[in-house]
C-alpha cells in the first residue's frame, strides 16, 4: 500500500491517477492526510484534472507529427546493439585464435599492437591477464567467455581481423606493383636527361641534371671559385648541350646519385678526351674559409 | 587460420620483393649486394674479381688563379680548359695515388683529409664506384657519390679549399697491371 503523502492536493493527485487505493464509490476508503473525505472542492479539482487531461490527449490525438517517433528511435537503438558486437572483440579468445593472433610468437612485431589495439582494448574493463597482450587469448579471455555478460561474438571478431589484413595484404599488393613499375620506367628514364635530374634522392635539390652537360660559358659557382663573376654563375643544374645529342647512348662516365651532406654542389658534363663527356661533382666548400 | 597465415605472409614477402625490385634503381648496373640476389652467388663475385683486376687511379691537382697554366706533367687533359675547369687558370699536379678496390680502399689528400672509393659493381669494362672524402677533421666532405665509369675514364670530385685554391680530383678505374 502506497503510504499516503503529507500534502492534500499530491494525495489527490494520486488518487487521481490510482495510485492510493480508491474507486469511485469508495471515496471514503482512503481519507485525505487530513483525515477528511474528499470534499467538493476535491471533486472539482478531479472534475477539472479530468477535463485538462482529455483536452490534452484530444490535442495530442490530432497531431500526427510525432507518430511513429518513438518506434523509430526504438528500432535504430535496436538495430545499432544488433550490429555492434555485446563486448569489444579481441577479447575473446574463440574470437582471436581463427585470426591467428592468438600465438604471439607469429606476430611479426608492430603488427600486433597496431591490429590489436583498435579491436578495442581499452573500453573493456577486463582484468590484467586479459588485457595483457600475450594474453589476448590466454586465461583471461577465456574465462570471460561463456560468463554471463561476457560476449564476444566470434565472427564479428574474425571479421574485423581479417579485414584489417586483408588491407594490409592490399597495400603490400600496391607497394610490389609500384616497385614493379620503377624498375619498369628506370631503365627507360635513363635516356631521358631530364627526367634524371630527379633520379638521386639524396642530391639536393641544386645538383645538375645527370646527363646534361654544362653549356658553354658556364662557370663554377662563385662561391667556391674565388675571382669568379656572380655574372658567370651558371644555373645550378646544368643545362644539356643539344651539340651533344648524338653522343653514344651510355655516356662515358655517368653520375647515379650524389649525397652533397651540408654542402651545396653541382654536377657537371664537360666534354673530354674522346667521344664522351666527363662528369664534375663540384662541391661549394663554404666553411673553413 | 590459414587464410590469415596466407595474409601474414603475404606482407613481409611483398616487402622484400619491394626492397629487392628497388634496390638496382641506381643505374642499369645492379648494384654489389643486387648482383649477389639477382644469381650472382651461384659462381664467383663479379664485383671481388673486378677488384682484384682494377685499382683507382687519382690525381691530385690544385687549382689557383696564379697564372702559372696547367703542368705539362698532366699530359692531355682538355677538360681542364673548359668550364667549370676554365673558372680557374692554373692546375698544378700534387700527387698520384693508387687505391686499392678490394672492394674499397682509400688514399690520404694533401690536406690531410681521406678520399675513399667503394666499387659497388662491375659490368664489362664499366665500374660502378662510390666515392667520398672525409676532411682531416673526421667531417664527412662528400658523403657519396656513386658514380658508373667506363674503365680508364677520368671523373672528377672538386671545390675542397686548400691554401689559395681548390683540390681537385680526377679519378678512374684501370687495370691493376698497368
Amino acid at each position: 500500500m502506497t503510504e499516503r503523502p503529507e500534502s492534500h492536493d499530491l494525495w489527490l493527485m494520486q488518487r487521481y491517477d490510482g495510485e492510493v487505493p480508491w474507486r469511485e464509490g469508495e471515496a471514503d476508503a482512503a481519507p485525505s492526510p487530513s483525515g477528511e473525505a474528499m470534499s467538493a472542492s476535491d471533486r472539482a479539482k478531479h472534475e477539472t484534472m479530468a477535463l485538462v487531461g482529455d483536452l490534452v490527449r484530444a490535442h495530442v490525438a490530432r497531431d500526427t507529427r510525432g507518430a511513429g517517433l518513438a518506434d523509430a528511435v526504438l528500432g535504430r537503438l535496436e538495430a545499432e546493439r544488433a550490429q555492434a558486437p555485446a563486448a569489444p572483440p579481441g577479447l575473446d579468445g574463440a574470437g582471436l585464435a581463427p585470426a591467428g593472433l592468438a600465438p604471439a610468437g607469429l606476430a611479426p612485431a608492430g603488427l600486433a599492437p597496431a591490429g590489436l589495439a583498435p579491436v578495442g582494448l581499452a573500453p573493456v574493463g577486463l582484468d590484467a591477464a586479459g588485457l595483457d597482450a600475450v594474453g589476448l587469448v590466454g586465461e583471461g579471455a577465456r574465462r570471460k567467455e561463456g560468463e554471463p555478460g561476457s560476449p564476444a561474438p566470434a565472427a564479428a571478431v574474425g571479421n574485423d581481423n581479417g579485414r584489417f589484413l586483408y588491407g594490409m595484404a592490399a597495400l603490400a599488393g600496391l607497394a610490389a606493383a609500384a616497385a614493379v613499375a620503377l624498375f619498369v620506367w628506370a631503365p627507360s628514364a635513363s635516356d631521358d636527361a631530364g627526367a634524371r635530374a630527379s633520379a638521386p634522392s639524396s642530391a639536393p635539390s641544386s645538383m645538375g641534371a645527370p646527363g646534361a652537360r654544362a653549356r658553354d660559358g658556364a662557370a663554377m659557382p662563385a662561391a667556391a671559385a674565388p675571382g669568379a663573376s656572380e655574372a658567370k654563375m651558371p644555373a645550378l643544374t646544368a643545362a644539356r648541350d643539344d651539340d651533344a645529342d648524338d653522343d653514344d647512348a651510355v655516356p662515358a662516365v655517368e653520375v647515379a646519385s650524389v649525397d652533397f651532406g651540408r654542402h651545396q654542389g653541382s654536377v657537371f658534363y664537360v666534354a673530354g678526351r674522346q667521344a664522351g663527356a666527363t662528369a664534375v661533382v663540384w662541391v661549394n666548400d663554404e666553411e673553413e674559409r | 587460420m590459414k587464410r590469415f597465415l596466407m595474409s601474414r605472409a603475404l606482407v613481409p614477402m611483398a616487402g622484400a620483393a619491394a626492397i629487392a625490385l628497388t634496390t638496382p634503381l641506381a643505374g642499369a648496373v645492379p648494384s654489389h649486394a643486387g648482383a649477389l640476389a639477382w644469381g650472382g652467388g651461384a659462381g664467383a663475385d663479379p664485383v671481388d674479381d673486378a677488384a682484384k683486376q682494377a685499382v683507382g687511379e687519382v690525381v691530385v691537382l690544385y687549382a689557383t688563379n696564379d697564372g702559372k697554366g696547367i703542368d705539362p706533367s698532366l699530359g692531355d687533359m682538355p677538360q681542364l680548359q673548359s668550364p667549370p675547369f676554365s673558372a680557374y687558370d692554373s692546375y698544378a699536379l700534387l700527387e698520384r695515388g693508387k687505391v686499392d678496390l678490394s672492394p674499397s680502399g682509400s688514399m690520404t689528400l694533401p690536406d690531410g683529409g681521406a678520399l675513399s672509393l667503394r666499387l659497388e659493381s662491375a659490368a664489362d669494362d664499366r665500374f660502378t664506384v662510390v666515392a667520398s672524402i672525409t676532411k682531416k677533421s673526421g667531417k664527412k666532405f662528400l658523403p657519396g657519390a656513386t658514380v658508373n665509369a667506363k674503365r680508364g675514364e677520368y671523373f672528377f670530385l672538386a671545390g675542397q679549399r686548400y691554401k689559395e685554391g681548390i683540390l681537385v680530383l680526377g679519378i678512374r678505374l684501370v687495370d691493376k697491371k698497368r
